[in-house]
């Protein structure tokens, strides 16, 4: 592994094939970590950045995102805010077109994008989109009010074709008044109602692939691996909602569930994808530890696919050794009580 | 029908179909949703749901799975491997399965290392969500230093007489040896492996362009290509 380079300047791709080509740990903690930047720094740029680029005070800002003053100064301490639902507030009081809006969301929340198919998403990018109606939270809590009704009745509605998410995307940036917002739901209802099908059968066909018992016949359900390999009971309500296909896709999660899974890096890739999320990133030094570890995994052939957490334990031990700011609540997705 | 303006296309999309060629002959799957499908190499102790003749199969050599409404398939760990739209399709950590979520249009190969050497006794599959109705043509280039393929009857070698193809749609041109695919700036494009083709370009055996829900799969020095169109919703009349 060469040092010297100034690991700054690299793109994200490069930066992942320069952890890939980390020897051992050692090198990992010496030449890739010290030139990456914590979530909560980056985190703190961006809000000030926001706000003074704006001319907000805190006060202002904290009307305009409808929080408590005090809640803003934690954030421009480094606070990250809970919940998607402020991420959408300050994306709104920053004044962000919709690919800037979906950037902050992905990059600094690590939430999905605003995702044509969730019905809230869909007010959201509508209102973004706009050149009638104002680009704020309070405007877009208004139409999503009224359209509540709409989103009682989807399962009356459900026998229209689906789409798939760009083609509905395409079709919503057409709708131009709260009228043709609700038509266009109503007449799509089916595509509303398989949010995230790709993600769920993804995991399913996961599941089914690879954890067939050939001395019983018998096939595993998500249910029952959760069981066999003692995942926490926050894992396995995920996990219940993944088969109820009812989960609303947390990034940690979604990690995590790879984790136990033993994918690969482009399988835990492909599953943030398709949950409208970006793919693990080498610039954020949990996620780089992470791609280190499953690359080092599949390259010694360390992990015995027997249903047994390998994986997991090698991650948890990589993340203790380095001490990572930010990873206790991913640490304990990753715990197993089998 | 020729002199009629061309008009857009648009797919209905109804359940997946799986058309495989081998060794010169084409069949047809159509997956019904809920169950799960194996493919291999048939012989006196395998039975699997798709059998194959080609000794480049295992006999176990995958599968499919239906999971709500997609498709999956699944190498299981066969000798020599599947091809999914031209790249071999790796296993996890510790030789895991790596399911691989299957669209229309998408072509999955069995054969050895070199693609674009076929061995003539590889497999080729195409997905597809139109109800290919099982009709296949064969049509020959050999001796033809061009073949207009189109809607218009009068100038057209191959004739696909639906109003969304364009009246001369695409060329075939036999050059120093090769065969060239090259769009005639048609409406709805011509694609070649998933692209639409801006200029000519050169096919491969087994290559697979597609007009619209046609599909020429170029082997043997000729073109085989479903000649009826797909279930289709009835095109918007400008």
């Amino acid at each position: 592994m060469e040092h010297g380079s100034n690991l700054g300047e690299f793109t994200t791709r490069d930066l992942e094939d320069k952890v890939c080509d980390c020897d051992n740990l050692s090198d990992f903690q010496g030449y890739i970590l010290p030139h990456l930047q914590d979530e909560r720094s980056a985190w703190k740029e961006k809000i000030n950045s926001i706000i003074a680029e704006n001319h907000y005070t805190k006060d202002s800002f904290a009307k305009l995102c409808e929080v408590t003053r005090p809640a803003v100064s934690k954030w421009c301490n480094g606070s990250l805010p809970s919940g998607r639902e402020h991420f959408i507030r300050i994306g709104f009081a920053a004044h962000y077109n919709l690919q800037e809006f979906n950037f902050f969301l992905q990059r600094y929340g690590k939430y999905p994008a605003l995702y044509p198919k969730s019905l809230e998403d869909s007010v959201c990018i509508f209102i973004l989109n706009s050149k009638t109606y104002p680009h704020t939270y309070q405007q877009y809590t208004l139409i999503l009010g009224k359209i509540e009704s709409v989103m009682k009745n989807m399962q009356t509605l459900s026998s229209s074709p689906s789409y798939d998410t760009s083609t509905l995307g395409k079709e919503l940036l057409k709708v131009q008044s709260e009228d043709e917002l609700v038509e266009f739901i109503e007449q799509n209802a089916s595509s509303y109602l398989q949010k995230y099908e790709k993600f769920y059968s993804y995991v399913q066909a996961f599941i089914v692939a690879n954890n067939y018992d050939k001395v019983s016949d018998k096939q595993y359900s998500i249910h029952s691996l959760a069981n066999t390999q003692g995942w926490t009971s926050s894992m396995r309500q995920c996990v219940s909602a993944i088969r109820q296909r009812k989960w609303f896709p947390l990034r940690r999660k979604v990690v995590a569930l790879g984790l136990h899974l033993n994918m690969t890096v482009e399988q835990v890739n492909q599953m943030l994808s398709f949950a409208q999320m970006e793919t693990l990133c080498a610039k954020n030094p949990v996620e780089s530890a992470i791609i280190y570890t499953l690359n080092d995994a599949e390259l010694n052939e360390q992990i015995f696919c027997d249903g047994g957490n390998d994986l997991c334990d090698l991650v948890r031990e990589t993340l203790e050794t380095l001490d990572l700011a930010g990873d206790d609540l991913l640490l304990k997705d990753l715990e197993c009580n089998p | 029908m020729n002199k009629m303006q061309t008009t857009s296309f648009e797919s209905a999309s109804n359940e997946f179909n799986l058309v495989v060629l081998e060794q010169g002959k084409i069949k047809s799957y159509c997956f019904v949703f809920t169950e799960k499908l194996t493919i291999g190499r048939a012989t006196p102790v395998s039975n699997p749901d798709i059998p194959l003749s080609s000794p480049i199969a295992g006999r176990s050599h995958g599968e499919f799975l239906m999971i709500g409404s997609q498709i999956f398939y699944c190498d299981k760990g066969s000798k020599n491997g599947t091809f999914y739209n031209g790249r071999k399709i790796k296993q996890g950590i510790k030789k895991q399965i790596n399911p691989i979520m299957l669209s229309s249009g998408d072509i999955l190969r069995i054969d050895y290392e070199d693609l674009s050497k076929p061995d003539p006794r590889g497999v080729w599959m195409l997905i597809t969500s139109n109800a290919i109705q099982g009709e296949w043509s064969v049509f020959s280039l050999v001796n033809r230093e061009e073949t207009t393929i189109g809607r218009n009857s009068a100038s057209c070698n191959i004739v696909l007489p639906y109003s969304y193809i364009s009246n001369k749609h695409a060329l075939i041109t036999y050059l120093n040896g090769n065969y060239y695919v090259s769009d005639c700036e048609s409406r709805e494009g011509t694609w070649l492996n998933g692209k639409r083709i801006e200029n000519a370009t050169l096919l491969r055996e087994k290559d697979c362009f597609s007009i619209c829900d046609f599909y020429f799969i170029f082997t043997g020095g000729s073109l085989v290509y479903n000649s009826k169109a797909p279930q289709h919703i009835e095109p918007k009349r400008n």
